[in-house]
């Protein structure tokens, strides 16, 4: 279960060392996106796209708005 | 795991920036540069130190923009609280204001550069005419 953060907490996580993923389609990806975010979309996620993380790396992930 | 509550919808909404082939194209976000800030319980002292631009941003708990020290502030005595000294509350802008807008409102108000803010009141930086003429 996520733990709900806002704007403020995404930006100290993130310059904190986050691993920032966006969620959505790739091409709504392409379009816009959070600075530093990487695509992980949805709907072709698989565990192996995010074997490169370390285990004690703190994720953020987001959506268009709220689920 | 975090989520960002809101989603990306909300980070627009509060001005930050965006990357991306659309992203914060056209948008006064694209052009936002460091501005110099001081804390709001801070003297002149603790100003000259820093040897800053003016407008010196200055800030409360937060980041939140509070005022801001003009030039003609330098010449008070060190020991002078800067909370005695800012304007408060000045212009300030979104990040997701269309460049065309803020050039036209600079102009008319025979501005140089303002502040850019979310919506909470957190500064991101400035812009400048100049660099906002250059991006057009």
């Amino acid at each position: 279960m996520a733990t709900r953060i806002d704007a403020d907490e995404v930006m100290r996580k993130v310059a904190a060392g986050a691993a920032l993923f966006d969620v959505l389609p790739a091409s709504v990806y392409e379009l816009v996106r959070l600075p530093g975010a990487r695509s992980l979309p949805l709907e072709t996620f698989r565990t192996e796209s995010v074997n490169d993380l370390q285990r004690d790396v703190a994720i953020v992930v987001y959506c268009y708005d709220q689920h | 795991m975090f989520d960002l509550i809101g989603g990306r919808a909300t980070w627009t909404a509060l001005g930050l920036p965006t990357e991306g082939s659309v992203g914060d194209r056209g948008r006064v976000a694209a052009s936002v540069q460091r501005v110099d800030s001081v804390s709001f319980h801070a003297t002149m002292a603790d100003v000259r130190k820093s040897a800053p631009r003016y407008p010196l941003a200055v800030l409360g708990a937060n980041d939140v923009l509070l005022g801001a020290i003009e030039a003609t502030s330098d010449a008070e005595p060190e020991e002078t609280p800067v909370a005695h000294l800012m304007v408060p509350a000045p212009h300030t802008i979104r990040g997701a204001v269309r460049v065309d807008d803020v050039v036209k409102r600079l102009r008319k108000d025979h501005l140089d550069r303002v502040f850019v803010t979310t919506v909470n009141g957190v500064l991101l930086g400035e812009v400048t005419l100049d660099e906002l003429e250059r991006k057009k």
